[in-house]
């Protein structure tokens, strides 16, 4: 008799899109409670089906989509789902979380994975109707943006509440930083996951799902969302997040000298007071937004009215979307910021991957390594709004230069020069923040697993730390200082933890905003919720166990692909000091950065190479 | 004297999306007494806020003097001509 399963659907669906072919297996018991679901099993699948030195593009190479035990319950904030695949930019491990609607329709239809293999020979788009399951013609959608493309799918088929995941015409090119975009402007995007999808020919996924999700012990889990809940709601910053998003941020970036601003060059922006949250809030955002089951609603939809970019609308941008578009670029013009932004999500671009490599662009044409000839636009200046947006079009189009950038800018920079400009870690560009001035965050992007990264360990701990003092001490035993972002010692440890947090909560499918595994949801929350919804019962440390053996996993993975320990070093540009504003004079220390690393790896049970020990695996199950 | 006020998130809402503001006194003034001026002057949701700021109910409040956070017992500390005072609240991250 198979298991019933709570929390889980129990399903994984395998597509293969060669044969036209589809079959639904049980999920194994293995597999769930090893690993949890959404990330921790999808990297469990990649690391299987993905052997060392395997082609991103090749057409065996599996793209797979995972919703955790928790996603599509009434736990809040579940409506995340993570997209899994060799990274197109980086060759590594690639991985990506997105929020939305589509991941909790999966789940309602009863699958817990979708494994995808295969290259088809014509566009095809997948429909999952519940069980039912047909690999559909897309030739009538290739080339249409993503929301056209939303639109056209449910109109086909007749019904508007289907959940459709799409790539647009980025993806369609195999633009190594394309994102899928769902609900017009949730994106899986950063490693590139929408040109995996490219090139397999696979222009969408659309589910309806109304089978529900099944818990084990209603009553108690009731009782765990309310605890969650609450504790959401009484979080001090409750009101910031839903009320801002993440562009309460821009601000703050800028008064503390973190904002990065041309390609990393400055941390302080001198027109960074025209990007401010604030701003887009009084005169562009029209209503609030929010995906599944969130109490929290911390996206904002926007519209431009009058001037060169009347008529924009959109979904966003999140604070990460407005450096990289904006102050990575020097564009102060807010406008256009919004512009690029929907142009990014309608063509189907990681916003951040998009920015960062424009940024790169323009800084190599102001050190003449590129000319007016190479751009076949004229003229690459900081602040230029309209190139930018001029560039968004060509990088999905691989038009022109655009071509090139398609490529990433480590690739680019290959190819003509101005490698030492590139701001990224093992081929992924760094997020918005310059960690010359914490620490810890530089830790945390050296180290991951996807490259530079601010979500695999984003540690909330060290840039909040005396609203975070209690719980720090608690949970980790560490004493803050009011300066604590500025220290070295400790941080590795205080990494560790975040790690594996992080990864338990990509794994249950709960939104990082809310679930980051310090405030306002503990690790308590998380083991309640675990625990009321498939009837497993788990102790703190357990759960956290599972959180570093995923840890240890995607580690194990990048290692099997040759990835060492000078792959964890941060680029040239942290080890200068800052050059303008209130962090000016910051700077990572190369002999203390070492140190921490060292102390790192040890704590991993790594050696210092940087691999995974035999002794740690076997403590792992990972052997 | 003149002071700088500058103000963020649910500070800057709370003073009708008012940004940035010169504020003028005459004779001497500390940050309570600043923050007083302030809480009168925009009443409602700031008032709230600076109460439950200097009650230290909730610790949502930053303050920042000249770049510097002001540790929450130094709301005696006296300003200064051309002082830049910053009220915001905490950093969250992500995006
Ligand atoms: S907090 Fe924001 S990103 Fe997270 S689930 Fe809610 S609306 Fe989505």
């Amino acid at each position: 008799m198979s298991k019933h399963w709570n929390g889980w659907a129990g399903k994984i669906l395998w597509v293969d899109l060669k044969n036209k072919s589809c079959k639904i297996e049980t999920l194994s018991p293995k597999l769930a409670y090893g690993y949890l679901g959404q990330s921790g099993i999808n990297a469990r699948l990649l690391y299987d089906l993905a052997p060392r030195g395997m082609d991103p593009f090749d057409p065996a190479a599996p793209l797979i989509f995972g919703v955790g035990p928790l996603g599509g319950t009434l736990a809040p904030c579940s409506g995340r789902f993570t997209v899994t695949a060799k990274s197109p930019l980086t060759g590594i491990f690639g991985d990506s979380n997105c929020g939305g609607h589509w991941g909790p329709e999966l789940k309602m239809a009863g699958y817990d994975h979708i494994v995808i293999t295969g290259q088809a020979e014509q566009p095809v788009y997948i429909w999952i109707d519940n069980d039912r399951v047909e690999i559909r013609d897309a030739r009538h959608l290739w080339g249409k943006d993503t929301w056209e493309t939303d639109a056209a799918i449910k109109k086909e088929l007749g019904d508007n509440t289907v959940q459709v995941a799409c790539i647009g015409p980025a993806g369609e090119n195999k633009v190594r930083f394309a994102a899928i975009i769902c609900n017009l402007a949730r994106a899986a995007a950063r490693t590139g996951p929408g040109a995996v999808m490219g090139s397999k020919k696979l222009k969408a996924v659309a589910v309806r799902g109304n089978m529900g999700v099944s818990v084990a012990r209603p009553g108690q889990f009731r009782e765990a969302v309310a605890q969650a809940v609450e504790a959401i709601r009484n979080d001090p910053l409750y009101e910031v997040a839903s009320t801002f998003g993440t562009t309460a941020i821009t601000g703050l970036a800028q008064m503390l000298g973190f904002l990065p601003t041309r390609n990393f060059q400055q941390s302080w922006f001198e027109d960074g007071e025209k990007l401010r949250g604030e701003i887009l809030l009084e005169k562009y955002v029209v209503k609030h937004k929010g995906c599944f089951n969130c109490p929290v609603s911390c996206s904002r939809y926007y519209r431009v009215t009058d001037g060169r970019f009347a008529g924009t609308a959109g979904e966003g941008p999140e604070y990460e979307s407005i450096s990289a578009l904006g102050s990575k670029c020097g564009n102060s013009n807010l406008e256009s910021i919004l512009h690029a932004n929907t142009l990014c999500n309608r063509l189907g671009l990681d916003t951040i991957s998009t920015g960062n490599v424009i940024a790169w662009a323009m800084e190599c044409y102001q050190r003449g390594i590129i000319t007016d000839k190479d751009t076949g636009l004229g003229a690459l200046h900081w602040g230029d709004h309209e190139i930018i947006v001029e560039l968004v079009e060509k990088i999905a189009r691989r038009q022109g230069f655009g071509n090139l950038l398609a490529e990433g800018a480590l690739r680019a920079a290959r190819k003509i020069g101005g490698t030492e400009l590139v701001v990224h870690s093992k081929g992924m560009d760094y997020p918005a923040v310059d960690v010359r001035g914490t620490k810890g965050m530089a830790l945390s992007f050296a180290v991951s697993p996807r490259g530079g990264d601010h979500l695999k360990g984003l540690p909330m701990y060290e840039v909040g730390p005396e609203i975070y003092a209690k719980d720090i001490k608690e949970q980790l035993g560490i004493e803050v200082t009011p300066n604590y972002w500025l220290e070295y010692a400790t941080k590795p440890h205080l990494m560790r933890w975040h790690e594996n947090w992080h990864c338990v909560v990509d794994s249950l499918g709960i939104c990082k905003l809310e679930g980051i595994a310090l405030k306002p949801l503990l690790p308590v929350h998380f083991r309640d919720l675990l625990a009321a919804a498939t009837g497993w019962d788990l102790e703190v440390p357990e759960l956290e166990l599972i959180g570093e053996r995923i840890w240890n996993l995607e580690r194990m993975f990048i290692v099997r692909e040759g990835i060492r320990r000078r792959d964890d070093l941060p680029p040239a540009r942290m080890f200068e000091p800052i050059s303008n504003g209130p962090a000016k004079g910051e700077i990572l220390n190369l002999e203390k950065f070492n140190q921490m690393l060292d102390e790192y790896y040890t704590l991993r049970g790594w050696d210092q190479s940087g691999v995974p020990t035999k002794e740690k695996l076997l403590e792992l199950g990972l052997h | 004297m003149k002071i700088v006020v500058k103000y963020y998130t649910v500070m800057c809402m709370a003073a009708g999306y008012c940004r940035e503001e010169e504020i003028i006194f005459e004779g001497q003034h500390n940050v309570y007494t600043l923050l007083q001026f302030i809480s009168e002057k925009y009443g409602g949701q700031m008032k709230k806020n600076i109460s439950s700021l200097l009650k230290g109910e909730k610790n949502i409040i930053w303050v920042f003097i000249n770049g510097h956070r002001i540790k929450d017992d130094d709301y005696h500390l006296n300003l200064k001509e051309g002082d830049v005072v910053v009220l915001t609240t905490p950093l969250l991250v992500g995006g």
